[in-house]
């Protein structure tokens, strides 16, 4: 209670202005201050407006405290007051009017919508006072300035958002793109996309914006003369003179209309258009690329169907590709090369392999392919390729291609031989019980057929004999060839079971397996059948093969005796007159063109053996120049029978036969390829996911080397050219070669062996030409391939730095030098230099610089004299020496 | 007294535009000069107007004098004008009964308003004679050292075409000068007037319309005009960003300036931006205010080098560079 009427007193005399007043006021917002503090807790900070000191810390005081209402207001039984000095308090409650307080009095004035403004003393002194001209406005003010410096923070927001939006778009943007692209985006990286934000937050803040600083914003908006910041100012530093409580009063008083605040605010801290937009802009649009361009180009690129799918139509989606860009070049180019390969050998499946792999490469490029996928289907091919290379050695179930066409082949001949034996009567039936497979009944007509031919019928014999010979040939159940499929045919199966026993395969690959074996096992059962039968057939074949020889051979017999028997009659009529000697002549005749017809035979037979043995080597030395061995024997095979058909044919089969045999050779060379080309494919796409970090640099040294390796290839290729006109040359000349060696081989047929011989081997020069232009071919990929992986070559301009020597030999260095200390001699005065540089130094009063400058002042009045120069350089010449003129 | 803080502003608002207006029926035009000279002399200072003969300089100082009712001296500076003719000179003087003494006799100085007309074309020494004058508020003598009567104003005049014959103002005595206002040339309407004026018969008077203990009033209460900091903190970047030698200089004041403003010379801003801010009626200096005082009160305080000279760089083209590129001192 003491304490209040202290205060009251104080609030009394608070209107008096002297300095030991103040500091008694000073005193007494203390002691308020100290009884407050029990009371109440500090809620917010002030200066003491009277005295102008500060209290430490901001704070407003509340105090309860018991008025009576003077003038029929209701009570105010409970005010609460905050109060930071003796001048006045803020209400946070009751009614506007006058208040009577314990000898004083309280007016209380709506100043706002929740506070209220008390000021207390006598009421003589309320009369006519406002609160401005008590120099107390620093609630206002503050109130003010916190709007200010919210708007302010809004404003900086405002102006930031844009930039931020976009760089938030853009990280999702990023973020989208790495997922499309397969990578594994952890959730907490999401957070990334907030972190602008939160960084806008930061920045925006008015970090070390003084209260002062808003105020002069304020100001400079509302052109108001610095009034606000300086009343600031003022108060901070306590207002300690009169001209300083005037400003704040007319400052107050411009402020005190309402709204004039609120709007000064507003205009100063408008909220202005988002900074950086076309930035933010640019960024966005970066982001939406990032996100939906992929989509789109899919979307574009994807067939027709899609695209009139209409509305349900999905955009399918993009990854990125498996492998980098110079791998892609790489690998295109070699299963480009490789699909030419396969068309070149006509194989069906490699071709369809090549273009596989083709897709594979493009469907990537494309971006079409996950990297699960990619990898899928390369390996899927990859087993394909492979069982394509199993099938070509070993297909199973059925004979391997080669032996499947020797078969054939076989088969054929043997209908053909059939069919001849049927056209003629006397064989019809044997052909039929051949046909029926009863082989005992045709080894007894063929034992009839013997009896009943007509020994002397030479031809009718040895065409039967050639006829059964080819027979039997043709169906010897010794055949290594059939054997041979047969016992893969078994490793095979056998090892299918294994894998059955150890229960690796699928159910349907068991059916299948079951299946095969069944088939396996009935075949095997119907060729031992088969060989039993034609082990009959055989040696019932061999045997009248071997009657039919004899026969053969004693109607040679026969006939020479009967030549013999003819030769020795005509001899005797030759004793006897005339008619003997006709009978001779004649005889003689006959006997001559008995011998002419022997030695035609004679000839013919020797024609017929060299034939064949011309074809015998030559198929020999064909075979044992190729590599493979299954085209020798069918080459060996073809060539046994085109011996036996004459030169012609064995030369046409032989030469077949190689290209066949080239043709398997490269298909699996292509195979290997191709296979080796998805592996490394495959690799490349490992490479290219793991080395993120080593891609750029790896990426940038392949795109180094593929230029000059490019370069290398233009070379390469202009060399290539050039060896493969060389090669065509050669091919035609080869080919030429061979025309004349045919024209040769026909010119043999009449008898030459050694031209059949070079036939031969002109036909295999040339197909081994054939295979050196693919192995060339095969070798100009290998080395571009080396070419690019070792890098090698040099850039065109660029030589390996050879010492040139074409200039002679570079200069010695190696000479005897010879120091020599030179003394400089002072020659005693100054250089003009020197004393214009000691003049700039240390003044212009020295002798030798007046001399200096009128030398050099009389030469340029010279030049200003007798040249014509502008008045506006005249004058900066004589401005020039003005200044530097001695002192 | 708050309130009589307020109604005296608010008088010396009145008063101010009431010898602006008096002034104006003599001069036509010439509003920033007028407020210039008026500015210098209700802030303690001397003005140094220069322009071409005949822009009414002298008629300004004499309109000046008659409408303050204060006493005027016009010195037409020569280059045989010696120091006493200024000042005045100790004379003998013979009383009746014949006995002689020495005498001082005031010169031209002592007065309220000293027209200083062409004041380059004195020797330095005469010139140097006004220096103590105008600083001092004194002149000395001998041993004898006479105070001048308040309010003690210069103005002085020069003409910046005719050079031949003439001593540039050193820069110590420029340094006297609160302002240096340039006169311009009056426009075409301006000039309409000026004849209707002069030319007719009947040229107007002008009547006193301030007392001189008037002005001392105005002026103790215009030094009163309490300056914030960070308004000061302003007018302080100008005038250090007149050195070429400071690290914020203008690329402009780098190259072309020697010499940058003295203490003086921020003396003179602030003395000046806080008689425009009563002027226009605040309580307070504002950075437009400062902005109003640096340019005329720096120009004579900056002093260009040789390439600056050569280049026939004004100062007023770095002045108002300098404003541009100085930001106002962020409140602490």
């Amino acid at each position: 209670m003491r304490l209040w009427r202290i205060r009251l007193a104080g609030a009394a005399i608070g209107f008096a202005d002297t300095p030991r007043l103040n500091r008694l006021k000073h005193r007494l917002c203390s002691t308020t201050v100290d009884m407050a503090n029990r009371w109440h807790p500090f809620q917010g900070g002030e200066v003491c407006c009277v005295c102008g000191q500060g209290l430490g810390v901001r704070r407003v005081h509340r105090k309860r405290l018991n008025v009576t209402v003077k003038g029929g207001k209701p009570p105010l039984s409970k005010l609460l007051l905050s109060s930071v000095c003796t001048d006045f308090a803020y209400v946070l409650g009751g009614w506007e009017g006058v208040y009577e307080v314990a000898g004083g009095v309280l007016q209380c004035e709506i100043r706002n919508q929740f506070h209220k403004v008390l000021r207390w003393g006598k009421s003589a002194d309320l009369a006519g006072m406002s609160m401005e001209s008590k120099g107390c406005g620093m609630m206002e003010l503050n109130s003010m300035i916190k709007q200010g410096r919210r708007r302010y923070y809004v404003r900086r927001i405002v102006r930031g958002i844009a930039l931020t939006s976009a760089v938030s778009l853009f990280v999702c943007g990023v973020l989208v793109a790495c997922m499309r692209f397969g990578a594994d985006v952890p959730g907490w990286v999401w957070l990334l996309c907030a972190v602008p934000w939160a960084g806008l937050l930061i920045w925006a803040w008015p970090w070390g914006v003084a209260d002062i600083e808003i105020a002069r914003q304020i100001d400079k908006a509302n052109d108001f003369g610095e009034r606000l910041s300086s009343s600031m100012s003022f108060m901070r530093e306590g207002a300690q003179s009169e001209w300083m409580k005037v400003q704040i009063a007319d400052t107050m008083k411009r402020l005190d209309a309402p709204g004039t605040a609120d709007a000064f605010v507003k205009r100063a801290f408008a909220v202005e258009k988002p900074a950086r937009v076309r930035e933010a802009a640019i960024l966005a649009i970066c982001a939406v690329i990032l996100m939906f361009v992929p989509s789109l180009v899919s979307l574009i690129s994807a067939d027709g169907e899609q695209t009139e799918g209409g509305a349900g139509t999905e955009v399918a989606e993009v990854y990125a590709p498996n492998l980098d860009e110079v791998s892609q070049e790489l690998r295109q180019h070699q299963a480009e090369a490789l699909l030419d390969a396969a068309k070149e050998v006509d194989d069906p499946e490699l071709k369809e392999a090549a273009e596989e792999l083709a897709e594979i490469l493009k469907a990537d490029r494309e971006g079409k392919l996950s990297a699960a996928e990619f990898e899928r289907r390369l390996a899927a091919l990859e087993k394909k390729i492979s069982d394509m290379a199993q099938q070509s050695e070993a297909a199973p179930g059925m004979l391997g291609a080669k032996e499947q066409k020797a078969f054939d082949q076989a088969i054929r001949e043997a209908v053909e031989s059939m069919t001849q034996m049927k056209e003629d009567p006397e064989t019809k039936e044997l052909a039929d019980a051949l046909e029926q497979n009863n082989y005992d009944k045709a080894a007894d007509i063929l034992n009839d057929l013997l009896n009943s031919t007509d020994p002397k019928d030479k031809k009718k014999l040895e065409k039967l004999a050639k006829m059964f010979g080819d027979l039997a040939k043709n169906i010897d159940p010794t055949d290594p060839e059939l054997k041979e499929a047969l016992k893969k045919n078994k490793d095979l199966v056998d090892k299918l079971k294994k894998e059955f026993d150890n229960d690796k395969l699928s159910a349907e690959d068991k059916k299948a397996f079951s299946d095969a074996a069944k088939k396996l096992e009935e075949a095997e059962k119907a060729q031992k059948r088969q060989q039993e039968a034609s082990d009959k057939a055989s040696k019932a074949l061999n045997k009248l093969s071997k009657a039919m020889d004899n026969t053969s051979k004693s109607l040679d017999q026969k006939a020479q005796e009967a030549n013999e028997d003819a030769q020795r009659d005509a001899q005797a009529g030759e004793n006897k007159e005339g008619a003997p000697k006709e009978g001779q002549d004649g005889a003689q005749k006959e006997g001559q063109k008995q011998e002419g017809q022997q030695g035609a035979q004679k000839q013919a037979g020797q024609s017929q053996d060299g034939q064949q043995q011309a074809g015998q080597d030559g198929a020999q030395k064909q075979a044992g120049q190729q590599e493979s061995a299954d085209g020798q024997e069918h080459a060996q095979k073809r060539d046994d029978n085109g011996a036996q058909e004459g030169a012609d044919n064995s030369s046409e089969t032989a030469e077949e036969a190689l290209r066949d045999a080239a043709a398997q050779k490269k298909a699996q060379e292509n195979r290997d390829a191709l296979k080796d080309l998805a592996d490394k494919m495959r690799k490349d796409a490992k490479s290219s996911e793991k080395g993120d970090k080593k891609d750029d640099a790896r990426q940038k040294n392949m795109q180094d080397f593929m230029e000059r390796a490019k370069g290398q290839e233009k070379q390469q290729d202009a060399q290539q050219s050039g060896q493969q006109q060389g090669n065509e040359g050669q091919t035609d000349q080869q080919g030429q070669q061979g025309a004349d060696g045919q024209q040769q081989a026909q010119q043999g047929q009449q008898g030459g062996d050694g031209q059949q011989e070079t036939a031969q081997g002109q036909s295999q020069q040339a197909s081994s030409g054939q295979q050196e232009s693919g192995q060339a071919q095969l070798g100009k990929e290998l080395g571009a391939q080396n070419g690019v992986n070792e890098g090698e070559l040099l850039p065109e301009g660029v030589q390996d730095g050879g010492h040139d020597t074409t200039l002679g030999e570079a200069t010695s260095m190696k000479v005897n030098l010879k120091d020599e200390k030179l003394t400089g001699m002072d020659s005693g005065s100054q250089t003009t230099s020197e004393i214009i540089e000691s003049a700039g130094q240390q003044g212009f009063a020295s002798e030798p610089y007046r001399e200096v400058y009128q030398t050099y002042e009389k030469a340029a009045e010279e030049v200003l004299e007798s040249e014509e120069v502008p008045q506006g350089y005249r004058n900066y010449v004589e401005k020039y020496f003005d200044m530097i003129r001695p002192q | 007294m708050a309130r009589e803080i307020a109604a005296e502003v608010e008088q010396f608002q009145a008063k101010i535009a009431k010898l602006r207006d008096e002034i104006g029926r003599m001069i036509v035009g010439q509003r920033e000069v007028i407020d210039g000279v008026i500015l210098c002399l209700l802030a303690d200072g001397q003005v140094l107007l220069e322009g071409v003969p005949g822009l009414g300089k002298t008629m300004l100082v004499r309109t000046l004098s008659e409408a303050i009712a204060c006493k005027f001296s016009r010195v037409q500076f020569t280059p045989d004008m010696m120091p006493s003719d200024i000042l005045g000179t100790n004379m003998i003087v013979e009383d009746e009964r014949g006995n002689k003494s020495f005498e001082f006799q005031k010169g031209p100085v002592f007065t309220n308003i000293l027209l200083a007309d062409e004041i380059n074309r004195a020797t330095p020494k005469t010139q140097a004679a006004l220096l103590e004058a105008m600083q001092e508020k004194s002149v000395t003598v001998g041993n004898t050292t006479y105070k001048l009567e308040a309010p003690f104003f210069v103005m002085a005049t020069q003409n910046p075409l005719e050079m031949e014959g003439t001593y540039p103002l050193p820069e110590a005595q420029l340094d006297r000068f609160l302002f240096k206002i340039n006169v311009p040339f009056p426009n075409k309407d301006e000039l309409h007037e000026i004849l209707k004026r002069t030319t007719a018969g009947n040229s107007p008077k002008v009547s006193a319309v301030m007392s001189k203990d008037e002005i001392l009033s105005l002026r103790a209460l215009a030094a009163e005009v309490p300056i914030a900091d960070h308004v000061q903190d302003y007018a302080l970047k100008l005038v250090l960003g007149t050195h070429p030698e400071i690290d914020g200089a203008t690329k402009m004041v780098k190259q072309y300036v020697r010499f940058g403003s003295s203490p003086r010379g921020a003396q003179a801003v602030i003395k000046a931006a806080k008689i425009h801010a009563i002027f226009d009626g605040r309580f307070n200096v504002s950075n437009d205010d400062i902005r109003f005082a640096a340019i005329p009160a720096l120009r004579h305080r900056t002093i260009l080098n040789f390439e600056g000279e050569a280049e026939n760089i004004s100062t007023d083209d770095i002045l108002k560079d300098l404003i541009k590129n100085t930001k106002e001192t962020a409140g602490k």
